[in-house]
């Protein structure tokens, strides 16, 4: 198989990642106001249970972990949940280190702050997947603040959507998200064949101006062979740089090889006190989910935080109590001075 | 001049041999005294404690850094809550709808309810025997979990449906075995 279309097709690939024998895996994480960190995997399977190598979330024979089988309509799933309690997040950072399961190939990093803000107190917590090209290219960059909001959407989210009033209009809407996601990708994908074939080929600075068509026609054209290099660049310019232009690619594709090992799982947090912001998606309950899909850090770091507020009553009744007496104390002087 | 000298010694030696006598001299001491701890009660008003507190009022570089102080706490309140709040205005846009509870994620109402009947996973076969009390039991828990919700979702109204009818049912068979035992 050619390597052009080897890529393509992993590519395309990407967007079935969640293949049917890994197991649904959702990782919780409870955050306290310590540091401390609670964290649940619940891996659910209708497959035979997968071996520590296929766990998405590393956990090991240290965590308190229960089996359980439910039968359904067709088959019986079952239901593995392992808890831990993390005295800070550098000891979740160093399971992440010492992974040897699917996402071993990830680099992901969990991080807590606590900032004192006199009125309140913000806790932020997150965690980070390196983005597995060398180059960046952000979603933010292609798609706009509603385009942004899809991409990002938890799939069970983009379901209910679409099966609910308006039905048509979200479906309309995801095919045209679909095609933007697609040019996002690619944009990514050619920058990162642009580096590396002005790293084999420095001078050729030929085709920075053709980034853009290079990427409309990968994304909406037929792949077929060299036609889409050809059409791009010329015959007579391919045929001078072949060589280059098949290295840069077998660099892209080895890249994108490492990227397709990485299996989907969903990440929940809960905050300690009100949550105030995040990049995810939280229900009533304050509870955030993130997809965890490789689409988000191919050629963008991709963290997912959330902050909450502790309000500090006692910063209130000091500065209540300051102001009085400010303004008493003015208030004071100026009635004597019209006094006297 | 010697003689006005010796006069004038004269005059001094008298006047310290007569030394003037005060009449009652221990009420002049009472007296004094009573002043003196009045002039302290009067330190203890309240008025002068008002002017001991605000007495940096009256000294300007303390006056003025006070306020600039206070003015700098009121700003930095409501500029920390606005951006709060357009933190939590954004956030809006982020909330989601979820059936599920936290650690039933995984779980479908339709699987917690067979994990419910069946213990175990021998026990599944094509056709199954549910023992009426485990239904019950599952039933009232539903019964009892719909009675905390607020919401009455088409769902959960349906569950009830199916508990009412169950439980006829139930007495009915339990009704017709009485007899029957009769």
């Amino acid at each position: 198989m050619k390597t052009r279309t080897k890529i393509l097709l992993l590519f395309a690939g990407m967007i079935f990642l969640f293949s049917c024998d890994d197991p649904e895996t959702v990782v919780t994480n409870i955050v306290h106001p310590d540091g401390s960190v609670t964290r649940t995997i619940v891996m659910k399977s209708t497959k035979k249970i997968p071996d520590p190598a296929q766990y998405q979330v590393p956990f090991d024979s240290t965590w308190t972990i229960s089996k359980d089988t439910i039968p359904g309509e067709k088959d019986t799933s079952w239901v593995l949940t392992a808890t831990k309690e993390f005295r800070s997040v550098s000891e979740i950072n160093l399971e992440y280190k010492s992974d040897s399961g699917s996402n071993k190939v990830l680099n992901r990093t969990a991080s807590f702050s606590k900032h004192f803000r006199w009125f309140t107190t913000i806790y932020r917590y997150s965690e980070k997947v390196d983005r597995m090209l060398n180059v960046t290219v952000k979603a933010e960059d292609v798609l706009d603040e509603e385009e942004l909001k899809y991409f990002y959407m938890p799939a069970s989210m983009l379901d209910s959507l679409q099966a609910g009033p308006d039905s048509l209009l979200y479906r309309e809407k995801k095919n045209i998200n679909d095609s933007l996601e697609n040019i996002y990708l690619f944009t990514g994908l050619t920058e990162e064949w642009i580096h590396q074939y002005l790293m084999l080929n420095p001078d050729s600075t030929y085709i920075l101006p053709m980034k853009d068509s290079l990427v409309k026609l990968a994304a909406n054209s037929d792949f077929d062979g060299d036609s889409l290099l050809i059409r791009a660049f010329g015959n007579t310019y391919y045929e001078t740089n072949k060589v280059f232009i098949n290295q840069a690619l077998n660099e892209v594709d080895s890249l994108m090889s490492i990227a397709m090992l990485a299996k989907f799982y969903t990440c929940e947090t809960v905050m300690p006190f009100k949550l105030i912001a995040t990049n995810g998606f939280a229900d009533k309950s304050g509870k955030i989910s993130w997809p965890v899909d490789s689409k988000y850090f191919i050629s963008q770091d991709y963290e997912m935080w959330a902050e909450s507020k502790k309000s500090n009553a006692w910063a209130w009744a000091v500065s209540g109590v300051f102001v009085v007496f400010v303004i008493s104390g003015l208030t004071r002087r100026s009635k004597r001075k019209r006094q006297s | 001049m010697e003689n006005t000298e010796d006069k004038y010694r004269r005059l001094i030696d008298r006047l310290r041999e007569n030394k003037p006598e005060l009449e009652g001299a221990d009420d002049l001491t009472d007296s004094i005294m009573r002043k003196i701890r009045r002039e302290s009660e009067k330190g203890m008003n309240p008025g002068d404690i008002l002017n001991w507190l605000f007495a940096w009022a009256g000294i300007p570089w303390l006056r003025n850094s006070l306020t600039a102080a206070m003015f700098a706490t009121i700003f930095f309140f409501i500029f920390q809550f606005s951006s709060l709040n357009r933190k939590i205005d954004k956030l809006e846009s982020r909330l989601i709808q979820r059936e599920y509870n936290y650690y039933q994620s995984p779980y479908s109402s339709a699987e917690t309810m067979g994990k419910y009947i069946f213990p175990s996973s021998s026990s599944i076969n094509d056709s199954i025997n549910v023992s009426r009390k485990d239904l019950m039991n599952l039933l009232n828990e539903y019964e009892k979990l719909e009675l905390k919700s607020t919401e009455t979702g088409p769902s959960k109204k349906r569950i009830l449906w199916i508990h009412r009818i169950f439980r006829t049912e139930s007495q009915a068979v339990r009704t017709t075995e009485k007899t029957t035992s009769i």
